[in-house]
């Protein structure tokens, strides 16, 4: 708005005003220069300055609240004094409970409409698709929450909260709703006033804001709905799909700490329940909706496999009556010819519907995991760049001193080196080449019979090295997973094995799964030389390698976790299931996709 | 050849041919790389008598310290050690931690692959001239101003 703001305050029956003044242009110019320097013994902080409190004597009459804003960089025209009125609409809680009540007056001589306005919230009632209002009760100390059961929403009640009791409205719009709502407040200060939840405390708005968050699925806004995307996609609602209200008190939720002094915001764990407890609020929501949506489908899908039934009741009728009335035969076949038309094209209508049920499901796994392949890409990048530098760096070395004989042996130990990052470098980038054509579109995979077949493929290698391969998959298990991948991950633990094994007796190299509640469950071992104990928290870093003379460029491992991480998996060095050498990895997959 | 101050060079992927490590055993007369952070730390805290210039990596292996932790605890003991970050994180650190790394007052951070071992080198010589200038301020015209952060991206 501007850069300096003055604020007068007055209680009536108080003959002094009081006024605090920031001046927002003495913290611009000091947080530029802060960017620049890196001693800060001398500068201050820009929060370090101090803001301007004095009083001033008044009339005891007087009373209320200006702000008055100066140093305005841009003259205001009416749009911006109507996003102002909406900012300003959503300050007091539409639920309204102030403990010191105060009305917002916009006066403005320019505008018409703002000559002397007072600010309102706007009712949204009307439009919403689904409402609840979940109150808490202090007698029995229950606070409500939402819960899908079979295609209904309802309240129970459940114990107290650790974060206290709250007030929650929670207004949702499906796509016809919101249409609804944007053509009436079209070019109004209201269009985009669906824009998620908020919290009032005593009645008046905290501060959200994005917070740092690694986990994928924790990755909201506060107070806790994804913001990203997906809004109408996955039965997965965001906050363009919502207006949430939500009530805290002091008295009650004191360990909810205010959001507005961001400075000093501490997230406990009254705070992270608090979250969750939005999210898990939401989380009901997306159930029912998918319900809903899935009952939908299904009773789409019957009603056409009823129609293809009644035709076909149809063309028996016409048979019956062309044998009653043989006369009318000519006419009866173009009602046959046209009915099995009909049947023809129901049949590829259910058909298009199958397939496209089915492609729909392969996009949203693959939608939904692609976060991990942009941590895949920033991985890759990584291990590229951190050749590059070894790489440039030696060159350079070569270029500005050779042949400086004090470095003689260094210089051929440069030359070496880079030759090995080299061939480093060009494996990674292979192996983005590889996943880039790569078939990674999830499908399912019968992991026995994959499992089996890598093991196949390798059979010649293992009867070369004197290997017996085992492998005991229990049970035919399919899991909806990229093959490839999979298939990766198999190849690269069995080239690890094969070099651990090297100069070993009796070389067993085992590969045994089974499923686990909701996971599948792959031990992996081989009796080869093992892993040192001081190198097992390196062992899956990229470029890590104990045989670098042999040709290891110490992507392996590495690719083979970084594969598995794409599949939502882990993949953990177990007690060695050939003790005292050996190695044993574990790795688990999980069946489901996540949610 | 700088007889005063000592170097520590802390990167899990040093080897004997590093050229930033010639490039500082040629101008200063004690020059230790450590591959574990934790020891280098160590090293530093047990030795507060000396002066140090520290020149970490940031990524470490999990069962060592991060770079930032020993930033922290650096600066937990003195605001004065230059540390001169050296890494290939350079572009994704600074975007996430940007004020954090100015609060603690890194002297200069180095894109691993952007920049070459004698800019970091250099880095070094001038964070030494600028430690050496703290005890006698007399015979240095450099100034904490002529000394700004440093970015290769």
């Amino acid at each position: 708005m501007g850069s300096k703001l003055l604020l007068r305050t007055k209680k009536t029956d108080r003959n002094i005003r009081n006024i605090l003044e920031i001046d927002w242009t003495e913290y611009e110019n000091i947080s530029t220069e802060q960017l620049k320097l890196f001693d800060r013994n001398e500068t201050k902080y820009f929060t370090d300055i101090p803001n301007k409190l004095w009083a001033e004597k008044s009339e005891k009459n007087e009373k209320g609240t200006e702000l008055i804003i100066s140093s305005v960089r841009e003259i205001w025209t009416e749009y911006d004094i109507d996003r102002l009125y909406k900012e300003l609409s959503k300050l007091i809680s539409p639920l309204n409970n102030l403990a010191y009540p105060f009305n917002i007056v916009i006066r403005s001589n320019e505008y018409e409409s703002y000559k002397e306005r007072i600010v309102t919230s706007i009712s949204i009632q009307e439009f919403v698709s689904q409402e609840f209002s979940l109150e808490y009760d202090l007698n029995s100390q229950t606070q409500e929450i939402i819960k899908h059961d079979k295609g209904k929403l309802i309240t129970v009640s459940r114990e107290k909260p650790s974060f206290g009791f709250i007030k929650f409205r929670l207004y949702y719009f499906d796509q016809y709703a919101k249409g609804k709502f944007k053509k009436t407040y079209k070019g109004t200060r209201f269009e985009d006033f669906i824009d998620g939840i908020k919290v009032y405390r005593n009645g008046v708005i905290t501060t959200p804001f994005a917070e740092q968050e690694a986990a994928r699925d924790k990755k909201r806004d506060i107070p806790g709905i994804d913001k990203r995307r997906y809004s109408g996609f996955f039965e997965k609602v965001s906050s363009r799909d919502l207006v949430g209200i939500i009530e805290i008190t002091k008295d009650l939720n004191p360990k909810i700490i205010d959001a507005t002094a961001r400075q000093d915001f501490v997230i406990n764990n009254e705070y992270n329940d608090f979250k969750e407890f939005i999210i898990a609020q939401i989380h009901e929501l997306e159930k029912y909706l998918k319900y809903r949506k899935d009952v939908k489908q299904e009773k789409a899908g019957q009603e056409l496999k009823t129609a293809t039934d009644e035709i076909e009741t149809f063309t028996e009728r016409i048979k019956e009556i062309e044998k009653k009335h043989p006369a009318v035969k000519d006419d009866l076949d173009i009602l046959k010819k046209e009915a099995r038309k009909i049947k023809i094209s129901l049949k590829k209508g259910i058909n298009a519907t199958e397939e496209l049920k089915k492609e729909f499901k392969r996009k949203e796994s693959l939608y939904l995991s692609m976060l991990s392949l942009q941590e895949f890409a920033g991985m890759l990048a990584h291990a590229v760049k951190t050749k590059i530098g070894q790489i440039k760096d030696r060159a350079k070395f070569l270029a500005d001193r050779f042949p400086d004989e004090r470095y003689i042996d260094k210089f051929k130990m440069m030359a070496k080196n880079i030759y090995h990052h080299m061939i480093g470098m060009n494996q990674a980038v292979e192996y983005a080449l590889s996943f880039s054509k790569a078939d990674t579109e999830p499908y399912e995979t019968d992991m026995k019979a994959v499992t089996e077949n890598v093991f196949e493929e390798n059979s010649f290698r293992f009867s070369q090295e004197n290997i017996r391969p085992v492998v005991e998959i229990r049970e035919s298990l399919i899991l909806v997973i990229a093959r490839k991948c999979f298939e990766d991950i198999l190849q690269q633990l069995i080239d690890n094995s094969i070099k651990a094994l090297k100069n070993r007796e009796n070389k067993i190299i085992k590969c045994t799964g089974a499923a686990d509640a909701d996971k599948l469950i792959i031990i992996f071992s081989d009796n080869g030389i093992g892993i040192k104990d001081e190198h097992k928290e390196k062992i899956f870093e990229i470029y890590f390698t104990t045989t670098a003379e042999e040709g290891g460029s110490g992507l392996g491992l590495w690719i083979a976790d970084s594969r598995i991480k794409q599949l939502n998996g882990e993949i953990i060095l177990a007690e060695s299931e050939f003790e005292p050498t050996g190695t044993t990895f574990q790795i688990s997959l999980p069946f489901k996709k996540e949610e | 050849m700088n007889h005063n101050i000592e170097i520590i060079v802390a990167d899990d992927n040093l080897t004997d041919d590093d050229p930033l490590m010639i490039f500082l055993q040629e101008e200063f007369s004690e020059v230790h790389p450590f591959t574990k952070s934790a020891e280098a730390w160590q090293f530093v805290s047990q030795n507060l008598t000396k002066k140090f210039i520290i020149v970490p990596d940031l990524q470490f292996p999990k069962n060592d310290m991060k770079g930032k932790e020993v930033l922290e605890e650096i600066r937990k003991i003195s605001k004065t050690i230059p540390v001169i970050i050296r890494t290939a994180y350079a572009d994704q650190e600074r975007r996430r931690d940007h004020i954090n790394y100015i609060d603690k007052q890194v002297s200069a951070f180095f894109d691993r692959a952007g920049s070459d071992y004698d800019e970091v080198g250099e880095k070094v010589k001038e964070a030494a001239a600028l430690l050496d200038a703290q005890v006698d301020w007399g015979n240095s015209d450099l100034s904490v101003s002529d000394f700004q952060i440093q970015s290769r991206i």
